[in-house]
């Protein structure tokens, strides 16, 4: 059992010592007590350091006392922006996170355009873990980069300048380097020097070329990537050949040679093989001396993929781009009842007969550019009872009812993509009880269709639409039918900004993502939304919003949030946001933008006009504005123009578009102060109150001038 | 059902079932290993943990007193904080005091997924706040001197830009 700390009582005077309890005659278990509970504190003692008298103050309620180990646990929970910000917050947690590798462990630092001489010294460098460098010159890093590398997991240098012994001098001091990246690199010079380290960590490496000092340095890669064609295909093998122990994964273009020299390599086990480009001889090959791989990639015939399937008994992914160009029977499939996943592709959009596809291991599975004979790819699909993931793409089917007929009873996700049918129908679809996520694209659905299949889907929690024409704002009203849904992206359909001001009223659930070009700009200006999930929506338009008026007058957009609540423990808070778009109120002569309507019913007078006094507008309800100057997607215009009402110097609103119209004028040149303008968040609710009064209010602030 | 005397540092005695005690492993290691006898009737002093903190996490101890062992966590595994059970938020509505007093004492009687629970709370008190706001809600004096802040700041900046 550990003691019991001492206790020591702080000066709250200048020279902020810490005393034991003796030193200021007080007992230690006074102390205790006064210093643990949180009663207030009562007991006055003189500081015997600087004479100022001291009330025992109860322990001070700051962040930092707990012990560093509770705070590194919680700090662990945090992501990297968090955490950064947590660095910036005192000395103690900068120390804190600055000292602990593993809550450094996601940090990385990126240099672009840099010359790196010696004279180059960054500063302030945050001590990451990942560095990345960009389009820079390094002739020398003497200076800071020993410090800097020691702790340096990952390294990725994309089109720089380097000579080879620069970049291998600045190797030698990332000792716990696991993954680099040489990328696109200019060597300046490529004579190889003499080494004396070993980087004995690094597991993968991804490069374009291969020097032969590479052998040497990186002894246990498990994973080696060689973007381009290797002109020098025997460095390649030699340094295969000192990494076969350990090379598990190798994306690389085969040659005879290379092949040859593998077949020696007793001690090569590899697991996973990309092939980008090679003949389908060679593929089979690979797949005759590397038996043990289990995930696969390559272009190959289906003639060659059948010896494959026989050589890898251990295959469990396989991505192929099937080569042949006529009509096709694949029978490869029937030779790897253990795959777990397929994708397949094609050159171009060729027929496929799926009468050989089964496996109930099998669990995602992906066609690309296909067309599927009748019923096909239905018997293909109950041939796979365990699937939980499919993709379409680019494919053609004869009807809806070729995938939705089959019995999908554990597919968990469903993706579509350019996916079309010779006959738009749909015969009443078979339940999808355990479908979770349904993603559609460029599909040719109609909405009738669309809401007979998400009945049947009792789990479906994500929703993705993207350039569907059918999905629009009747689509929308209709969402309450699916009460399970959680997640709904809707991108570059035919919806308006109705259909968003629906959701903020009757989904505020769910987590909404739109984007459409039905939703102008212009019109998300004054959206109060109660659910910050649509926040970012809203945000994302903000930009363009104030875009077309700055370019004809002045204009301030502002945003508010008010806090209606926050949860201290599950840090939420719920803001009620407004957006407002403040508009100098326009003088004769100035520039006025008209929509589009009013434009229309003007008879077409220039949209952008300097001619305000050839604009008379009369409010259609012939009502006075009332002080609903912040209700949801109105925003209010003022503009000059002349006295209808005896002291009243406005005209009436007009509804345009989305925009409200007022007309009216005062003398600028009288008033001694420019107005502040302000966003104004009104209560809808109480409005009839002295609606007169408000008014003149807020079209001229200063009485005296009105 | 076997019970055992805990004291605290107030002097204030608790007598506990022993089952419930053992979540902590301070007192299950106690128990266990250097073989206290509960049956004496000899309290076992906590020194550390003040009666009212106790009371609170004995009720924790009580509640969770079947869970299974959790799964031995991957340190790798990216961490979630929206996992905690609705019983736990409510439980840990109180004062920032009090979780602060209840961590240390969880911490010195070693009961990780009270710890781990406290962590998450407070890891969500601190997601999404600027530095600034941080240094508000935890009551931190920004010891920093004029202008490194915003060094530091700066260099974030970059960093938060490229790790998004």
């Amino acid at each position: 059992m550990n003691p019991p700390t001492a206790i020591e009582v702080p000066c709250n005077g200048p020279c902020r010592k810490r005393f034991h309890p003796a030193a200021v005659n007080m007992d230690q278990v006074t102390a205790s007590l006064l210093l643990t509970s949180a009663r207030p504190a009562g007991l006055l003692w003189l500081c015997p350091e600087c004479h100022q008298r001291g009330e025992l103050q109860p322990r001070s309620d700051s962040g930092t006392d707990l012990p560093p180990e509770l705070w590194i646990t919680i700090f662990r929970y945090l992501n990297t922006r968090s955490m950064l910000r947590v660095r910036s917050t005192c000395r103690c947690w900068k120390d804190i996170v600055d000292q602990n590798k593993c809550l450094r462990k996601d940090f990385s630092v990126g240099f672009e355009g840099k010359t790196m001489d010696e004279h180059f010294q960054p500063e302030n460098l945050l001590q990451a873990t990942q560095a990345v460098l960009f389009k820079s010159t390094i002739t020398s890093v003497n200076g800071w980069w020993p410090l800097f590398g020691a702790e340096l997991t990952n390294l990725h240098l994309s089109s720089c300048e380097i000579a080879l012994p620069v970049l291998l001098g600045m190797l030698r001091h990332t000792p716990n380097l696991t993954s680099l990246g040489p990328g696109s690199i200019n060597y300046a010079s490529v004579e190889e020097v003499e080494i004396d380290f070993r980087l004995e960590k690094l597991e993968h490496l991804n490069c374009d070329e291969v020097f032969d000092i590479y052998e040497r340095i990186f002894p246990r890669l498990r994973k080696l990537e060689l973007s381009y064609e290797q002109e020098d295909d025997e460095s390649v093998c030699r340094l295969l050949q000192s990494v076969q122990e350990t090379l598990k994964f190798l994306f690389c273009e085969i040659t005879p040679f290379m092949l040859e020299q593998m077949a020696l390599m007793d001690r090569l086990r590899l697991t996973e093989a990309v092939v980008p480009i090679a003949d389908g001889d060679q593929v089979v090959q690979l797949s005759r001396i590397q038996p043990t791989i289990e995930k696969f990639r390559a272009t190959a015939s289906n003639e060659a993929l059948c010896k494959i399937a026989r050589n890898l008994t251990n295959l469990k992914e396989i991505s192929v781009v099937l080569e042949e160009l006529e009509n096709l029977e694949p029978t490869f499939p029937a030779e790897m009842p253990q795959l777990t996943l397929l994708h397949l592709e094609g050159l171009e959009e060729i027929s496929l007969n799926l009468k050989h596809f089964k496996g109930a291991n099998l669990i995602n599975l992906k066609f690309e550019l296909f067309r599927f004979t009748k019923d096909s790819l239905r018997t293909c699909l109950t041939n796979y009872p365990n699937l939980l993931e499919l993709e379409l793409g680019n494919c053609s089917l004869e009807s809806w009812s070729d995938i939705f007929e089959a019995r999908l009873e554990s597919l968990r996700r469903l993706s579509l993509w350019n996916v079309k049918v010779a006959q738009n129908v749909m015969n009443v679809p078979r339940n999808l009880p355990c479908l979770n996520e349904l993603k559609l694209s460029l599909c040719n659905i109609s909405a009738d269709m669309l809401v007979e299949l998400l009945l049947r889907c009792p789990r479906l929690e994500k929703l993705a639409f993207n350039v569907m024409d059918t999905i629009d704002n009747e689509f929308v009203r209709g969402l309450g039918r699916f009460p399970q849904l959680k997640q709904l992206t809707i991108h570059y359909c035919a919806i308006t900004y109705e259909a968003l001001e629906l959701i903020v009223e009757n989904h505020s659930h769910l987590i909404v993502d739109i984007r459409s070009k039905y939703i102008p700009d212009t019109t998300l200006s004054m959206l109060n939304l109660e659910s910050k999930k649509l926040l970012s929506v809203c945000l994302k338009r903000l930009k363009g919003l104030a875009r077309p008026w700055t370019a004809v007058m002045p204009v301030k957009v502002t945003n508010s949030k008010k806090l209606i609540s926050h949860d201290i423990h599950s840090n939420s808070y719920n803001y009620k946001y407004s957006y407002a778009l403040d508009v100098v109120p326009i003088s004769k002569g100035s520039l006025v933008f008209l929509g589009k309507k009013l434009h229309k019913t003007l008879g077409y007078i220039s949209p952008i006009t300097k001619e305000a006094n050839a604009i008379h507008l009369i409010d259609p309800s012939g009502r006075v504005p009332s002080r609903r100057f912040a209700t949801p997607s109105k925003w209010w215009f003022l503009m000059d123009v002349e006295i209808v009402r005896d002291n009243v110097k406005k005209k009436f609103p007009h509804a345009i578009l989305e925009l409200l119209l007022v007309k009216k004028y005062y003398d600028k040149s009288l008033r001694k102060q420019s107005r502040n303008w302000n966003a104004n968040l009104t209560d809808v609710g109480a409005l009839d109150t002295d609606i007169e009064a408000d008014y003149n209010e807020f079209l001229e602030e200063d009485p005296e001038m009105r | 059902m076997s019970t055992i005397k805990l004291e605290t540092s107030d002097g204030v005695k608790f007598t506990v079932k022993t089952q419930v005690a053992k979540c902590s492993g301070t007192i299950r290691t106690m128990l266990e290993d250097i073989g206290i006898n509960p049956q004496d009737g000899e309290a076992i002093p906590l020194s550390n943990v003040h009666s009212t903190i106790l009371q609170k996490i004995l009720v924790w101890a009580e509640h969770h007193v079947d869970d299974p062992e959790p799964p031995r966590e991957d340190a790798d595994a990216a961490k979630r904080t929206d996992d905690i059970c609705s019983w736990d938020e409510d439980f840990l509505k109180v004062d920032q005091r009090t979780l602060f007093d209840v961590m240390l004492a969880a911490n010195y009687l070693d009961m990780k997924q009270l710890i781990a629970v406290c962590c998450k709370t407070v890891a969500n008190m601190i997601k999404g706040k600027t530095a600034d706001q941080i240094r508000r809600t935890f009551n931190i004096e920004n010891d920093f001197p004029p202008g490194e802040e915003d060094k530091i700041r700066l260099r974030n900046q970059f960093c938060e830009e490229r790790s998004r």
